[in-house]
């Protein structure tokens, strides 16, 4: 049995401190040690990408981070997004074109395209398609989905909102 | 499935990763990104005992333009090295290589010497290293050396790192002036790990004559491989579509691919000369219009 | 059979493009999934599974793991040793039955099938005791080769059966051997379908509590909560009054998650056995190992023709590899017996025989996926149109509209007394050819001045909808299945659905609340719907089989309607009018063509709860606004056409999809979005079947790539748009007119897309058609270099 570790770090901008196995992956450590679920668990192989969340603003694979490596630093997560119960632009635009069915792999293609829609605020259904390709679903297709960044980037450039 | 137990340690420079690995030995693995390790460790396919975390050390990023070169710190992302002036500048082979390495979210944290010290024969980076002739310096609690990239590959997965030694940083040689870099690789979707690449650097003089030819096949073999005898083939020579085709030919003598489930070792082998061909052309076309020279 | 009811009033909630009400949870990552319901005490479950894929049991030593200090509990079939038998009683040809182990007893068959449990307080923990478990084996011949288990001499994998083979069927109708024997052209070839997984997002999970009461409480990532449970109750000898079923938020099912595993049982029993709760989340290796499989089949297809193009007759042999069990409930009969009983397709083949051999092999057994068993045997049927086009000298176009059903002939009854209701078969191939620019793109060359090469591929199909009693037995599959949805308005006058369907993605949240507002007149928004759990809903088997907008739809209507009139009578008296003169819209009632005088829909439900003296006589109508009705409709055939256009790189084998269309036709829509995500996501699936997913098994019985590095299903630039378009033909038979439309793509998209590939090479020597799925590069070159033989896996 190891040596137990302290970490602290912030999430979602609230500050943690907890004891945890040094073999705890972050996205364990989201789910079961500060209860949000919202970050989902789809394969631990660092390919589907249901589990990406944002460390110090980029997104990454929780499944392959361990929540010791997370020190120091700032992780945000799904439920980082709406204000209060008001969808962000991002969220709301999946709404509107169906970008979601079963929901599971939804959190984690909302962190990366918020991210990547930082990057690239005017972005080509192919250059979408590129950056979703890390993000695995099965129900849509991803058709819907390129629809709803597409119109997330448009309602952003139109100024409508200054979150994404 | 989770990872089995470890003991866990901050290194807080590499110099101190270097202590801590030789008080443990064997046991201990580095820990950069881990976007390998942790896989290996997801499946319980690899139980370290003891995991050395360099991925916090302070300033992790750092790339230095030097004479003959880029050189990159190990615990450097594949993100960083992306977006770097100096690599998309001097090496824009390595830019377009770690484009390549699966997706943006695992090149936010896979870092530059991690991906070369997993020495996956399929990976981009351990390929570009033995491409550009690269140097890497190597570091333990008793000395330094440096170790040609040429010579750091020994099998599949398998380095001529010791236990007790780390990489510090990694030197890519700069190509020749006015030479012409090309890049492919294929896979079954995008992102996944190549089925076979070929990567090829070219310079040509102002009569269109090869001087200098580099080419690199990943996916086809134990380690990334330079195709010597078909880099022979082309100095000195004039280059045309003809000489490439026969030069990818002896792109057959380094293959010793497997089969799997995605690909038989003959189909391997046959694509590898298809891809070295493509590479040759587009580092021809590069080169000829680095000289200003028409196609 | 009743007449489907007309649905009074306007379509104002029928053929709406709506958002869908469950999203803003979703989105907010408050939805909660069966790993994200937290209850304090909870401990963890990791199995020992089996690593060998045929063997005896010879020893089990687990006392070094009983005696790590976190080890709550380790189980293995000495303490539980029940299992299940599939078995139909009345099936065409004979069958024996299979039995499965919940814990493997003194053999296991496959590797990944459970041979310990043990309970711990993490997952962590749970896996480092596994750990310490020793198995010895004593292996046996494995066989991953469905041809080799059928062999005389094979070893055999369930002793009491005798026999490796335990169901064959036969059937003929017309004088097959005669239009064979008359035939102009014979194409006979021998298809393989690759093996694959509905791999959802979600993965399976199970937890399990019994509560102070006595009651168990059972939370699984399942698709047929009713069914479960009642399978529960007989399998563990429990009360089905005392069990609770929960499916919460499910990630995708895809027809894997209707099924019943052995960790459904294994998690109730020890949450009984033990008193604590406990909970059990697979992880993506044991989901590749040990979640039903799908779509494997090896088919000799035969077909006969004239010069013409007309079909005469087809002789089709289907051997279904069934893995090491009978997969409960559907049994391992699931794709060979509904392949070959929908084998005609959309056309009209005056004679056929089949013969279906189901076989077990060490393998994972096979299941229910999206278009189960329709996807291997249409696939085998227009490979070989395909392949005779060609020697016709004809397009697939042309064999198509010479032998399709035609729009007067329906009701039809095929040559497998399959019973298609309605369709327009050959306007909705016109309009994917028109859409898809198919003649344009057939007259250009095939090759591009970049080296590949083009090609146009298009497919059509017919799909058997709404899996009811009577669908289910005209697919060879005699069961009786129970549908039932509760109505009920409350004092306010909302309502609320209780029903036996819900989704795992369908939006069935808002699809049924727009049939029941459109039904009942209300606002959408006064609408609720509660599913999948079963202390609040009513009974029902479940979304799959593409059932729920037919069933969920024709039951919501039923019942909302005797609401309706209920609510209408009462009104009547209170507004002294006469109940066949007024009318609900958007929550008023009020004379057709006397708006002004109208009384609220909560006002009459508050005066029907609590005014018995506004109200009538409750001795005349009862004071009671809910009603539970039951369906169990014929089938409905859906149908549609896909076209696929790709790019080929003939020197890679690698395959760039540029193009999709898909038209359905499924009958009057609830929701044209939701369709059209049926259809894109469908599309994906059936994308991944034909280009990419294969588990491949090596001869010992061991599956090479049990992870998502290598077993591949499509990302977001496997394919592009999937432009969608909708011909509507409703059905005369089902209520509200709706067909399912859930499986369309998994029909035809892969067929499309090997026909792409067929074109794309038919420039070259030989009739190079492609006779496997999927059609990797490795397939493309053998194809390309002729050697034309299945891949062996």
């Amino acid at each position: 049995m190891s040596e137990k570790q302290k970490i602290s770090l912030n999430v979602n901008g609230s500050n943690y401190e907890r004891e945890i196995e040094p073999r705890t992956l972050l996205s364990d450590f989201i789910r079961q040690d500060i209860d949000l679920t919202g970050t989902h668990v789809g394969c631990e192989h660092g390919i589907c990408g249901s589990c990406t969340v944002l460390l110090d603003g980029l997104p990454v694979r929780s499944c392959l981070t361990f929540a010791v490596q997370a020190e120091g630093r700032l992780v945000e997560t799904v439920e980082s997004l709406d204000s209060d119960g008001e969808l962000s632009v991002l969220q709301n635009a999946f709404w509107e074109h169906q970008g979601l069915q079963c929901g599971f792999c939804t959190p984690g293609i909302l962190m990366s395209m918020k991210a990547f829609l930082q990057e690239n605020s005017s972005p080509s259904r192919e250059e979408i398609r590129d950056a979703l390709s890390g993000n695995l679903c099965r129900c849509t297709g991803y058709h819907d989905i390129v629809d709803a960044v597409v119109a997330a980037a448009a309602a952003s450039q139109t100024g409508e909102a200054d979150r994404t | 499935m989770k990872p089995a137990n470890f003991d866990y340690y901050r290194a807080t420079s590499l110099e101190h990763a270097c202590e801590l690995l030789s008080q443990h030995g064997d046991d201990a693995k580095i820990l950069a990104g881990g976007q390998s390790l942790i896989a290996a460790m997801n499946f319980r396919l690899a139980r370290p005992p003891v995991l050395i975390d360099i991925s916090n050390i302070d300033g992790p990023n750092e790339i230095v333009d030097e004479d003959t070169g880029v050189r990159i710190k190990a615990t450097t992302t594949q993100r960083t090295a992306e977006h770097s002036p100096s690599v998309r500048n001097r090496l824009p082979v390595l830019a377009a290589a770690i484009e390549n390495i699966a997706h943006f979210q695992i090149r936010n944290k896979g870092t530059v010497g991690g991906s070369i010290v997993n020495a996956d024969p399929a990976s981009e980076l351990p390929a570009m290293s033995v491409l550009l002739d690269a140097e890497l310096q190597v570091i333990s609690a008793s000395g330094e050396q440096i170790i040609d990239a040429e010579d750091f590959f020994i099998t599949y997965m398998t380095t001529a790192l010791q236990s007790d030694e780390v990489v510090a940083s990694v030197l890519f040689k700069e190509p020749p002036t006015n030479s012409g870099w090309g890049f492919h690789e294929i896979a079954r979707r995008a992102g996944d790990f190549a089925m076979a690449g070929s990567a090829a650097i070219i310079a040509l003089d102002s009569e269109a004559i090869c001087t200098y030819a580099s080419i690199a096949l990943f996916g086809v073999a134990a380690t990334p491989v330079r195709a010597k005898e078909a880099e022979a083939a082309l100095v000195g020579k004039n280059v045309s579509d003809e000489l490439f085709e026969k030069a990818a030919l002896l792109v057959a003598d380094v293959v010793e691919a497997e089969s799997d489930v995605h690909a038989s070792e003959e189909y391997r082998g046959n694509v590898a000369r298809v891809l070295t061909v493509r590479a040759l052309k587009d580092a021809c076309d590069r080169s000829k219009a680095a000289l200003g020279l028409g196609k | 059979m009743k007449e489907p009811i007309e649905i009074g009033g306007v379509t104002k909630h029928i053929g709406v493009a709506r958002k869908r009400t469950e999203d803003p949870q979703i989105l907010m990552g408050q939805a909660k999934y069966v790993d994200d319901i937290k209850i304090p005490g909870t401990l963890e479950v990791a199995f020992l599974r089996s690593t060998h894929a045929h063997a005896r049991i010879v020893e089990i030593r687990s006392e070094v793991a009983k005696q790590h200090p976190d080890c709550h509990r380790l189980v293995t079939a000495q303490e539980f040793s029940a299992g299940a038998t599939t078995f139909f009683p009345n099936t065409r040809g004979t069958l024996k039955p299979v039995v499965m182990p919940f814990i493997a007893k003194d053999k296991v068959r496959f590797v990944g099938e459970i041979i310990a449990v043990v309970v711990a307080p993490t997952r962590y923990i749970a896996e480092d005791i596994v750990d310490l478990i020793e198995v010895e084996y004593e292996s046996l011949p494995a066989y991953s080769d469905v041809e080799d288990a059928m062999q005389n001499d094979a070893t055999l994998i369930h002793e009491e059966l005798g026999t490796n083979i335990y169901y064959s069927d036969s059937y003929t109708s017309g004088d097959v051997d005669k239009a064979f024997a008359d035939a102009d052209l014979v194409v006979s070839e021998k298809v393989a379908t690759g093996r694959t997984s509905a791999a959802p997002m979600e993965t399976r999970g199970v937890m399990a509590t019994w509560g102070w009461d006595d009651t168990l409480t059972v939370w699984s990532s399942t698709q047929m909560p009713y069914p479960l449970r009642t399978s529960i109750a007989a399998n563990l000898s429990i009360p089905e009054q005392i069990i609770r079923v929960v499916a919460p938020t499910v990630g995708g099912g895809f027809g894997q998650k209707a099924h019943f595993f052995p960790e459904e049982f294994i998690l109730p029993w020890l949450a009984k056995e033990f008193k604590q709760p406990v909970k059990w989340i697979e992880d993506r290796r044991e989901h590749l190992l040990s979640a039903s499989h799908a779509k494997q089949c090896t088919i000799y297809m035969n077909i006969a023709f004239k010069s013409d193009g007309t079909m005469t007759g087809m002789k089709v042999k289907n051997i279904g590899d069934s893995g090491a069990y009978s997969q409960y409930p559907w049994s391992g009969l699931i794709e060979s017996v509904a392949a070959n009983n929908g084998a005609p397709g959309a056309f009209t083949f005056p004679t056929i025989s089949f013969e279906t051999v189901v076989c077990l092999t060490n393998k994972m057994s096979t299941g229910a996926y999206r278009g189960v068993g329709w996807s291997a045997g249409c696939y085998a049927r227009e490979m070989v149109l395909t392949k005779a086009a060609r020697l016709l000298g004809l397009d697939i176009v042309d064999l198509y509209r010479k032998n399709f059903i035609k729009a007067d002939e329906f009701p039809y009854i095929t040559a497998t007394q399959q019973t298609y209701d309605s369709g327009d078969y050959h306007k909705v191939l016109d309009k994917c050819l028109e859409l898809s620019n198919y003649t344009q793109l057939k007259s250009e060359p095939r090759k591009m001045s970049n080296g590949k090469l083009r090609g146009i591929g298009v497919a059509f199909f017919v799909e058997q909808t709404n899996w009811g009693s009577r669908s289910a037995a005209e697919s060879g599959f005699p069961a009786t299945l129970h549908d039932t949805t509760t109505v009920e308005m409350d004092p306010s006058g909302k309502v609320t659905i209780k029903s036996g369907q819900f989704s795992h993605g369908q939006g069935l949240k808002t699809t049924l609340a727009q049939v029941a507002a459109e039904t009942l007149g209300v606002p959408f928004e006064d609408v609720k719907v509660v599913d999948g759990d079963t202390a609040t809903g009513a009974y029902g088997m479940g979304t799959f089989a593409s059932r729920s907008a037919v069933i969920g739809g024709g039951t919501v209507i039923r019942a909302a309607n005797d609401v309706r009139n209920k609510l209408l009578k009462i009104a009547a008296h209170v507004m002294e009018a006469n109940d066949q003169d007024l009318t609900i819209d958007e929550g008023k009632i009020y004379v057709k063509g006397s708006p002004e005088r109208s009384m609220t829909v909560a006002e009459i439900a508050y005066i029907t709860y609590f005014d018995r003296f506004t109200r009538p006589d409750e001795d005349e109508i009862e004071p009671t606004l809910s009603a539970t009705r039951h369906y169990d409709p014929p089938a409905a055939y859906a149908n549609g056409s896909h076209a696929v256009a790709i790019e080929l790189d003939p020197e890679t084998g690698l395959i760039d999809i540029k193009r999709i269309v898909a038209v359905e036709d499924c009958g009057n829509m609830i929701n044209p979005k939701i369709v059209d995500g049926q259809m894109r996501g469908g599309a994906s699936q059936g994308i991944g079947m034909g280009l990419l997913e294969s588990l491949d098994y090596d001869e010992s019985g061991q599956l090479k790539n049990a992870s998502f590095m290598d077993f591949l299903i499509p990302n977001a630039m496997t394919l592009p748009d999937i432009e969608c378009a909708h011909i509507v033909t409703p059905s005369p038979y089902t209520e509200g007119g709706f067909k399912g439309a859930g499986e369309a793509a998994m029909l035809s998209i892969h067929i499309a897309l090997s026909n792409a590939l067929a074109d794309a090479l038919s420039d070259h020597e030989g009739t190079l058609v492609p006779m496997v799925t999927p059609i990797g590069p490795q397939e493309v070159i053998n194809l390309i270099n002729n050697t034309n033989q299945p891949v062996p896996r």
